[in-house]
């Protein structure tokens, strides 16, 4: 099937030009039926971030990974032995509590209100889903080939007397990569909520602190980029969960599950 | 000029009514889905929206399926092969006109 809201944007403009041509009123009608089947073939796509549970549970993801970082540096030492151990145990839960999320929210939460609803995996559907993973995948090699003299750097520093002299710093192009985290979570945000945005218009003021935190933090903070990443990380959690609960609440006050009828 | 208010005029009259054209544009968006998903976004009444699904599985352009999820009924819902191709047709009509 082809980009749905390519496709309206694309009816839109047509109707826009139909009225400047001055076309008849029939002919203007079809164009707007037209796109108004474009909006209700959209609709249905709502349905997988209409809980907000999508968000919760990227921001969770966020969160346990920013707290597994965390919690390397921040246990005492005395707690060595467990320092590792829940710091797995973290990343674990980060990375089942999206799947989860999305299984539980649709299970109890969206089909008792609204219904079920399948989506066919079409060709442009894998497709999609194979060049993101090769994205994010080149994008993570590449950030540790970046990475290469800021972790030598930081296992130098940790070890005492070493010798290092400032290990706190970070490479420019390290800085920009951080910040990038910013556009790339509010393009994300975008893409997940294209279609229910214009249901909660709050969520365009949620994009500044997207947009600007992980910003402000790399050019205002000192540290390197295991540091800062910390922080990064800890704010569009935040900011990713707030939304998502949010989004959650205003759900379930707006759909009640249907009341059984009686015999 | 003629020609468009033509391809206006031979539409598949079982799909331009408004209700069902609602539920075949949303049909066409998903694989299945049940009456609960359909009745929350057509707004139709479940009366309206029954006599319409029976219109279009009457012309073979929708698959009624009654099943249970656990020990609730469930009724799914899903467009055959032929309602999809007479929906690219309808579309492809109301494209003619413009």
């Amino acid at each position: 099937m082809k980009n749905t809201i390519m496709e309206y944007i694309r009816l839109v403009r047509t109707i826009q030009r139909a009225k400047g041509e001055g076309r008849t009123d029939e002919l203007l009608r079809a164009a707007k039926e037209n796109a108004e089947i474009q909006k209700i073939l959209m609709r249905p796509r709502r349905y997988e971030t209409i809980n907000g549970a999508g968000e919760i549970g990227w921001g969770t993801f966020l969160l346990c990974m920013a707290l597994a970082s965390y919690s390397t540096v921040v246990l005492p030492d005395s707690m060595w032995r467990w320092r590792t151990g829940i710091s797995w145990l973290l990343m674990l839960c980060g990375c089942l509590v999206m799947p989860f999320c999305l299984w539980a929210s649709k299970r109890y939460v969206t089909q008792p209100r609204v219904g079920y609803v399948a989506f066919s995996w079409d060709k442009s559907r894998w497709i999609g889903m194979i060049v993101g993973m090769v994205v994010a995948a080149g994008l993570g090699v590449g950030l540790v080939f970046l990475m290469r003299s800021e972790t030598a750097h930081l296992a130098q520093s940790q070890i005492p007397h070493s010798g290092a002299t400032n290990p706190g710093s970070m490479s420019h192009t390290l800085k920009i990569i951080l910040a990038g985290y910013g556009p790339l979570n509010a393009l994300l945000y975008l893409m997940m909520n294209a279609v229910s945005i214009k249901e909660h218009r709050w969520k365009w003021l949620l994009l500044i602190p997207i947009l600007l935190a992980p910003l402000g933090i790399c050019y205002s903070v000192p540290g390197n980029f295991i540091e800062l990443s910390r922080p990064v990380m800890l704010l569009l959690g935040l900011v990713w969960s707030i939304s998502g609960v949010i989004t959650l609440c205003s759900f379930l006050h707006h759909y009640q599950p249907p009341v059984p009828e009686i015999e | 000029m003629n020609e468009q208010l033509r391809a206006i005029s031979e539409l598949d009259r079982v799909i331009h009514e408004p209700g069902r054209l609602m539920i075949v544009a949303l049909l066409a968006g998903v694989k299945e889905c049940d009456f609960l998903f359909l009745l929350n976004e057509t707004k139709l009444n479940k009366g309206n929206l029954s006599s319409h699904l029976v219109r279009l599985e009457t012309a073979g352009y929708v698959e009624i399926e009654k099943t249970y999820r656990g020990k609730v009924p469930m009724t799914l819902l899903r467009l055959t092969r032929t309602g999809r191709k007479a929906f690219e047709e309808y579309r492809k009509g109301l494209m003619a006109a413009f």
